[in-house]
């Protein structure tokens, strides 16, 4: 394989990547611009929706897309019941409590499923696993399915932020709570429901990479360091940010591990986060100085 | 008299293990000690000047490899390793502060936390000198006046020896200027600017004092368990004490020391129960965090009568 191949072939895998980086750091930073906290436990709702895709696929045996939808559907409940029983009491305190609480939510989540799930990590059977060869790139229809269903999402998501109407009550919140409440948005409902999508966005995350990836109860803990620099990398609070963000650095990991070396693919978010932050403090696409 | 009460606390953990005379039970203590120094640290910047800092597992790693190194490879003595701590942590401290405090808030948090992942990749990678993720073994316990520290006891005696130090030494300085300077950065930024306090210049000071504890801490925690890898610089590090210092109390010097102590001896005890611990580890957490967002210190003030800053 020329290198030009193996260029392009990396990017497409960076892609692939990149999509679940961007959906998992969307929420985190809808989260944050919304509710104006740092879910720490945001990482576990992607790992729940790898390893219940598993367990559903491959244990119960159901179909892999019905899987994806039912997976999504359950985490998004448990989504909004964690904030509106852990989370919603103490959203007035100040942000350290509530970092507290979601590290409790993180803990708690992942020793559950530590408990049922034990500790081997797995792959999800995809029915569609098969390779295919498109010029250079060998591709598998999975990964083929994740770029484009990812996409599909990525413009529904938009589509939905800025034109209905919890969406653009959403929009009102972030701007200015006290004016929001002010023209009868109510505030409470819109954190919840935030949270739900971002969880689910993230539970989607792991139901479509979870065949071309291991997943176990830890793998919520890697992603959400990465996510952390990602939406900050974006802007805090910033869609198109998280978005470009999660993309790019899936791609830079990628290429950076075929190219260069492995050992420094993981360090690639951090070292770009601090240069990034040094010289524009307020991320690429923030808008309000810190 | 009035400065002496406080230290009381002191003599009664040395005298616990004393009575106990169970070894188990003294390892753990030791634990509880070696994080109650580092929660202390990490309460510097949580506590006084009001920023949160992902990183400390960064320095609190640095500082177990640093003297795990010294005394491996140069084979110094404990005093040296203690020294190169200082040294480098200082140094590593005030660059990380220099850069990272031109942020605030959860800017600053997260590029702490970049800090201290780089950190942690760095050395999990190289191999020749740290051993990958396999780590370093064989660390010495330390030998103190021709001393050797092998027994849980003198172990035991030596940490708290070490936490009272880093206690009086907080103490003192939150009664200087400098201290005072950090409440008032907390209090109200933009104030203390305003009345001539380099509040820049502050925040570096305590974030680099702040590094050298944690990075004491990780010595200690490293001539102890003898035992060094590059998970110790993972999240678990950071979060651990952050929970310390934000439920035993932020902004007390009592509270992140009983906040050690609770998260330490818990799951120790809760070992019983197998793999539930964790689970109601967590839950005991959420509730405390709801219920007594100012801490366990804080209870003391809601009983009492007589209300105190």
């Amino acid at each position: 394989m020329s290198s030009t191949d193996l260029f392009i072939q990396q990017i497409a895998n960076g892609l692939v990547i990149g999509i679940s980086y961007a959906l998992i750091a969307i929420g985190l930073t809808l989260v944050f611009g919304i509710l104006d906290i740092l879910n720490f436990s945001h990482g576990e709702f992607y790992m729940l929706g790898g390893t219940v895709t598993y367990v559903m696929v491959d244990i119960m045996n159901f179909n892999y897309f019905v899987s994806i939808l039912l997976v999504v559907v359950v985490v998004t409940i448990m989504g909004m019941l964690i904030q509106k029983v852990a989370i919603q009491p103490i959203i007035e305190h100040d942000q350290l409590s509530v970092l507290l609480v979601t590290f409790a939510v993180s803990l708690f989540l992942i020793n559950i499923t530590q408990i049922v799930w034990g500790k081997t990590p797995q792959k999800v059977q995809s029915p569609i696993n098969d390779t295919f060869e498109l010029g250079p790139v060998v591709f598998t229809y999975q990964k083929l399915f994740i770029i484009l269903i990812g996409f599909v999402l990525l413009v529904l998501l938009n589509f939905y932020i800025k034109k209905t109407t919890t969406g653009k009550m959403m929009r009102a919140v972030a701007q200015d709570k006290i004016g929001a409440t002010v023209i009868g948005v109510n505030v409470k409902n819109i954190y919840m429901i935030t949270f739900g999508l971002a969880a689910a966005l993230a539970a989607f995350a792991g139901a479509i990479i979870s065949p071309t990836t291991f997943v176990d109860a830890y793998v919520g803990q890697d992603s959400i360091l990465k996510a952390f620099a990602i939406v900050v990398l974006g802007g805090l609070g910033s869609v198109p940010g998280a978005l470009l963000g999660g993309i790019l650095l899936g791609i830079v990991e990628t290429i950076t591990a075929a190219f260069v070396d492995s050992a420094f693919k993981d360090l690639t978010a951090f070292l770009i986060l601090i240069m990034v932050l040094l010289l524009k403090p307020s991320g690429l696409f923030g808008r309000k100085g810190v | 008299m009035q400065t002496l009460k406080k230290y009381w606390a002191f003599l009664l953990l040395f005298i616990i293990p004393v009575i106990f005379q169970d070894n188990y039970f003294t390892s753990v203590m030791v634990t509880a000690v070696i994080f109650a120094i580092l929660a202390l640290s990490l309460n510097i910047v949580v506590g006084y000047i009001g920023e949160i800092s992902f990183g400390h597992a960064g320095f609190f790693g640095l500082g177990a490899y640093t003297t795990s190194l010294l005394t491996l490879k140069l084979g110094t003595s404990f005093w040296v390793g203690l020294l190169g701590i200082i040294i480098v942590l200082g140094i590593v401290g005030a660059i990380i502060a220099l850069l990272a405090l031109r942020l605030k808030g959860p800017y600053f948090a997260i590029v702490t936390l970049a800090f201290a992942e780089v950190m942690r990749i760095t050395i999990l990678n190289w191999d020749s000198l740290t051993r990958g993720a396999a780590g370093l073994n064989g660390i010495p316990n330390p030998k103190i006046f021709g001393l050797s520290l092998n027994s849980e006891m003198s172990y035991y005696a030596l940490a708290v020896i070490v936490l009272l130090v880093t206690f009086y030494i907080i103490d003192r300085l939150l009664k200087s200027k400098t201290g005072i300077a950090f409440i008032a950065i907390r209090e109200k930024e933009e104030l203390a600017t305003s009345v001539g306090i380099n509040s820049y210049y502050y925040k570096v000071l305590a974030f680099s004092f702040s590094a050298i504890i944690a990075g004491i801490s990780g010595g200690l925690y490293a001539h102890y368990f003898q035992t060094v890898t590059p998970d110790n610089l993972g999240i678990h590090y950071t979060t651990l004490p952050l929970i310390m210092v934000m439920v035993g109390g932020r902004g007390t010097l009592w509270g992140p020391i009983i906040g050690a102590f609770i998260f330490t001896l818990m799951p120790e005890y809760l070992r019983d129960i197998g793999d539930w611990r964790m689970v109601i580890f967590a839950v005991i957490l959420g509730l405390t965090s709801i219920f007594l967002p100012k801490g366990i210190t804080s209870l003391g003030h809601k009983f009492s009568l007589r209300k105190s800053v």
